[in-house]
């Protein structure tokens, strides 16, 4: 019997589309146009923006007299050492974290024993912390363990502090793949302890990629915990060296747009290679 | 180890033990020690600076309790919560139903609609308060150019309206997961029962409420926990529209607890209002999750 | 997944190594460097200070500066805590002036003192003895001042007031006249901008009602909030203020209230800070166009309130001496002169010649040296962070719904916390 996931493109249409139903196609199809229409404006505005001289950059509507690329000179000057920092923060943090969840997520969705409930209701209370909460203790643990004001340290942050999150979604994720997998696994001489890595972590990728695209992002866009565990400027991520660009009495806009427009590569770069993996995942078959 | 032939319960147990260890070293470290730390520290008068601290029993409390403005921002908690438990799940849905029937382009969408959510809250704030600038923003000079200037509003400054001008600006940010979430989602639905359903002579409608809806359980429950995350973290979005400086009748929970232990300096006030914030949420929406959990795995069919 | 996995781990192991030895290499303070922590990120503050170091720097050359910038002073002030707990502070921080804070940092003991640097550098004889005396705590000295803002001028559009015939205003009956003709000519009397500024804007009614006395008073917390002064104090506040702002200004934050005044669609930007000056000039407004004035208060001329920016030395950090070093700098006149010109204030040190003032500085100049001009000092630093956050939330709130009901409710709120708080007493 097959189960759950035999993902295949839903295919919503009828085998003989009615007239009527173009009609709602068409209908369908302009709403989507106006609704996209609707999400570029403030990118366009963004856009816009970076690429205006600081005087011009208060006529909102109108477009740059020439396209001014000085503000991508001084913003690229400003934050290339911050995105640089923010990659070498990010990424081992999101491969880790992701472990570290799905590490927790495999025996509260598959193994059977007391206090699972009660193991996964804690790890999820952790959600609800919120960050500002922990500023302080987290110093003194930081640096107790030696690894203030280092990019380790960052890493060792944003595992533990993933993990609440991670775990929710992997656990139900792995939820749906069904036991006779494991016992299937059983027979062929894989014990519960290789079963981890030699079939779940493949099997369930769809999940693991979900889960690592919205960790990078957040990791990404955190500032918090880098501005509290940092203190030399060469180890800033770009979240905090965006803050360059404003004091309390001048913003650079023009720059600060640009730097912007610019931070948001990678974490797409990051999105579209795990898509992939996302979507080949959903229209593979599990044996 | 082929010595240690463990039963199959043992080996779930120890199997089980075994992938536990480390997450739970970290949660320990970083949620249980930290909390305990807030829970103290609320009994005390502290400022941050000095080594000593001046215990007050629940007097914190009561200040938190009493002042106008906890109360006002805790209202706007509730009203955010309840904005991100409908608006950008229900939003996603409606998105991902419209792309998913699509034949090419998806990938396009998928990126369009998800990119808002990887920008960072400064560059949003900066946008959308240009957007909603009173004088010279997009929104009112668009209104003004069509003819429609008597619509034109102070979007952010009149404490009425502010609120939900805001919301608008976090949907944009924040459709975007619970959307790609959903057409993921959307797409574990088996085509031969959609099929069947047509057969037996069911419309769009009635397909999608009577098998896509209850399929997309588990990647509901999953969408819904990071909406109410991100009610209860709601900071960075309040942040970077208000500059810094809520006023008394947009602020909400997470910037005024902020404020207090790291602007005003009394971190005993502010851990207190971080544990009353704690309390609500984890009773409120611990078991939510928990149930919700169970329930996706009864719909395994 | 398992092929990616170690992969995954490799890079990850590598990353380990880079970091790890960048983290060691930066685990002790090498004796050269000075660390400076500072809020002044970008524009024309960003360029004052630069002058400032550069000029330090050519004097210094073997030392080492690093500098680290926050975009506000309570995140400066809470990552200060952390460094001072954690017992490794930098050598110098921005820390405003007069300052509660200052006086808190002092009773905690993160500060050392830098009276030598004053005995130096000459400070006691060469400064204002205002300016001195707010430095001055148990007989030391504590930190040492850059420059003087005002943070209160009226500032008015030159244009747009000869076109209507106005002049700057010698009374408060004047300014309503003003506002009046203002008004019927379709011109907003004044522009505003609601959260840190604001508190600065109730200022002037204060004083018109209780005097320069009276604002001591209320600094030391002794003016009662629901006594006559301060409620008529409100009610001028309304009338000549809240009534008299441009259309929707609470969706302006200060900087964008200034376009509608240099597009002369406001006749007036009331009580804001000289910082103003050089924004106004960014925008393309000429120095003759715009001007400003003071109303006189009951028992004084102008009563301009100032802030000062200043640098303090904390205790226990790696390398005092460096420290000490720039800070007898900031100190004399060619630091002053470098930082002044650009950052647009006025310098404490009385040697620095006058003629580094544009034209607007030169006026501020000449009006702190009228001899019925009383300097006071800015609320937002003589009260207590919780007391001074209460005053701009609850002034905030009266702005925004501005009923005799709310009135009643923040008055009450106000008295009582007046009553329950701690005041520090500056002369």
């Amino acid at each position: 019997m097959s189960f759950g996931i035999r993902a295949e493109p839903s295919t919503g249409k009828a085998r003989r589309p009615k007239p009527a139903t173009a009609l709602m196609g068409v209908a369908r199809g302009a709403l989507l146009a106006i609704l996209a229409l609707l999400f570029l404006v403030p990118f366009a505005l963004a856009i816009n923006t970076s690429l205006k001289d600081q005087r011009e950059v208060w006529a909102v509507l109108s477009l740059p007299s020439s396209l001014f690329f000085g503000n991508y000179v001084s913003a690229i000057a400003k934050i290339s050492r911050g995105l640089m920092n923010s990659m070498m923060i990010a990424l081992p943090s999101t491969v880790l974290s992701t472990l570290v969840g799905a590490m927790a997520a495999y025996p509260l969705s598959q193994l059977k024993f007391k206090g699972s409930g009660a193991a996964y209701a804690v790890i999820l209370a952790g959600l609800y912390v919120p960050y500002t909460t922990v500023l302080i203790p987290l110093f003194f643990v930081i640096r107790g363990i030696g690894l203030y004001d280092t990019i380790p340290g960052l890493w060792v942050t944003h595992i533990g502090f993933g993990i609440p999150y991670t775990t929710l979604v992997l656990r139900n994720f792995f939820i749906t793949i069904p036991q006779e997998l494991k016992e299937a696994a059983a027979i062929d001489g894989c014990g519960a302890k290789g079963y981890f890595w030699k079939v779940l972590l493949p099997v369930g990728r769809v999940g693991v990629s979900a889960c690592a695209i919205i960790q990078f992002a957040s990791i990404w866009n955190e500032f918090l915990f880098a501005l509290t565990l940092t203190r030399t400027p060469e180890l800033f991520p770009v979240t905090v060296a965006l803050q360059g660009f404003g004091s309390r009495t001048q913003i650079l806009w023009g720059p600060l747009m640009a730097a912007s427009l610019i931070t948001i590569i990678p974490t797409l770069a990051i999105f579209l290679v795990f898509k992939r993996q996302f979507i080949g995942g959903l229209v593979g078959t599990y044996k | 180890m082929r010595w240690m032939r463990l039963s199959y319960q043992q080996d779930q147990k120890a199997t089980a033990i075994l992938y536990l260890a480390l997450p739970f070293v970290l949660f320990a470290a970083f949620f249980l020690y930290p909390i305990g730390h807030t829970v103290y520290l609320s009994f005390f008068d502290w400022n941050g600076l000095t080594a000593t601290m001046k215990p007050m029993g629940f007097g914190n409390y009561r200040s938190v309790l009493g002042s106008q403005e906890f109360l006002l921002a805790g209202l706007n908690n509730a009203k955010w919560l309840a904005y991100f438990i409908v608006v950008p799940p229900a939003l996603g849905l409606g998105l991902a139903i419209l792309v998913d029937r699509l034949r090419r382009g998806q990938g396009f969408f998928q990126t369009l609609f998800f990119m808002p959510y990887v920008i960072t809250p400064i560059a949003v704030g900066a946008i959308w308060k240009w957007i909603y600038n009173p004088g010279s923003g997009l929104l009112n000079s668009i209104l003004r150019a069509i003819g429609l200037g008597a619509a034109a509003q102070n979007w952010l400054g009149e404490p009425r309206i502010a609120v939900y001008s805001m919301m608008l600006s976090a949907s944009w940010v924040m459709t975007g997961l619970p959307f790609v979430l959903y057409l993921a989602g959307l797409k574990t639905v088996p085509a031969y029962l959609l099929e069947a359903a047509a057969i037996d002579g069911a419309g769009a409608a009635r397909r999608f409420l009577n098998v896509q809806l209850p399929m997309l359980a588990p990647t509901t429950i999953i969408v819904e926990a990071f909406s109410i995350l991100g009610a209860i973290r709601l900071f960075d979005l309040v942040f970077a529209l208000t500059n810094g400086q809520p006023n008394i009748y947009i602020n909400v929970l997470a910037p005024l607890m902020t404020k207090t232990s790291f602007q005003i300096f009394k971190m005993g006030e502010g851990a207190a209002i971080a544990v009353l914030l704690l309390l609500v949420t984890a009773s409120l929406l611990c078991p939510y999750l928990i149930i919700a959990s169970r329930r996706a795995e009864r719909v395994k069919l | 997944m398992k092929r990616f996995f170690s992969k995954a781990l490799c890079g990850v192991a590598l990353m380990a190594l880079i970091a790890a030895h960048g983290a060691f290499a930066q685990a002790k303070k090498e004796a050269n460097i000075l660390e400076i922590w500072h809020i002044w990120t970008a524009g024309g503050e960003a360029d004052a200070f630069k002058a400032l170091t550069d000029g330090f720097q050519a004097a210094h050359p073997d030392v080492k500066l690093q500098l680290r910038t926050f975009s506000e002073g309570g995140e400066l002030r809470q990552q200060l805590g952390m460094a001072l707990m954690g017992g490794n502070p930098p050598e110098l921080f921005y820390c405003p002036g007069p300052a509660t804070v200052l006086k808190d940092f002092v009773d905690a003991g993160n500060l050392a003192p830098v009276t030598n640097v004053w005995k130096a550098a000459k400070c006691e004889e060469n400064f204002d003895p205002s300016i001195a005396a707010m430095y001055r705590i148990n007989g030391d000295y504590w930190a040492m001042p850059l420059n003087i803002h005002s943070e209160n001028p009226i500032w008015y559009n030159v244009e747009v007031f000869n076109k209507l015939g106005l002049k700057p205003p010698k009374s408060w009956n004047e300014y309503k006249t003003i506002c009046d003709t203002l008004k019927k000519n379709g011109i907003a009397p004044s522009v505003g901008t609601i959260g840190w500024p604001l508190p600065m804007t109730i200022e002037p009614f204060i004083v018109k009602n209780a005097g320069v006395k009276g604002w001591n008073s209320f600094l030391n917390g002794k003016l009662s909030f629901t006594g006559p002064e301060m409620r008529q104090a409100f009610k001028d506040w309304k009338e000549l203020y809240l009534d008299q702002l441009i259309k929707d200004w609470t969706g302006y934050a200060w900087a964008d209230a200034a376009k509608p005044f240099v597009e002369g669609k406001a006749g007036m930007y009331f009580s804001h800070g000289d910082w103003l000056e050089s924004f106004f000039k960014s925008l393309g407004m000429d120095e003759s166009k715009f001007g400003f004035f003071f109303v006189p208060a009951p028992d004084a001329g102008a009563t301009p309130v100032i802030i000062v920016d200043s640098f303090a030395l904390a205790k226990g950090c790696a390398n005092p001496k460096l420290g000490g070093m720039f800070l007898e700098y900031c100190a004399s006149v060619d630091g002053q002169k470098r930082f002044n010109k650009i950052k647009g204030s006025v310098a404490p040190n009385k040697l620095v010649p006058a003629d580094i003032y544009d034209a607007t500085m030169s006026k501020m100049y000449a009006m702190y040296r009228q001899k019925d001009t009383k300097i006071i000092k800015d609320s937002g630093y003589i009260f207590h962070n919780d007391f001074q956050d209460k005053w701009k939330t609850l002034l905030g709130q009266y702005a925004l719904t501005p009923t005799a009901d709310v009135l009643e409710k923040i008055l009450q709120e106000l008295e009582s916390k007046r009553t329950t708080s701690q005041f520090v007493v500056w002369n």
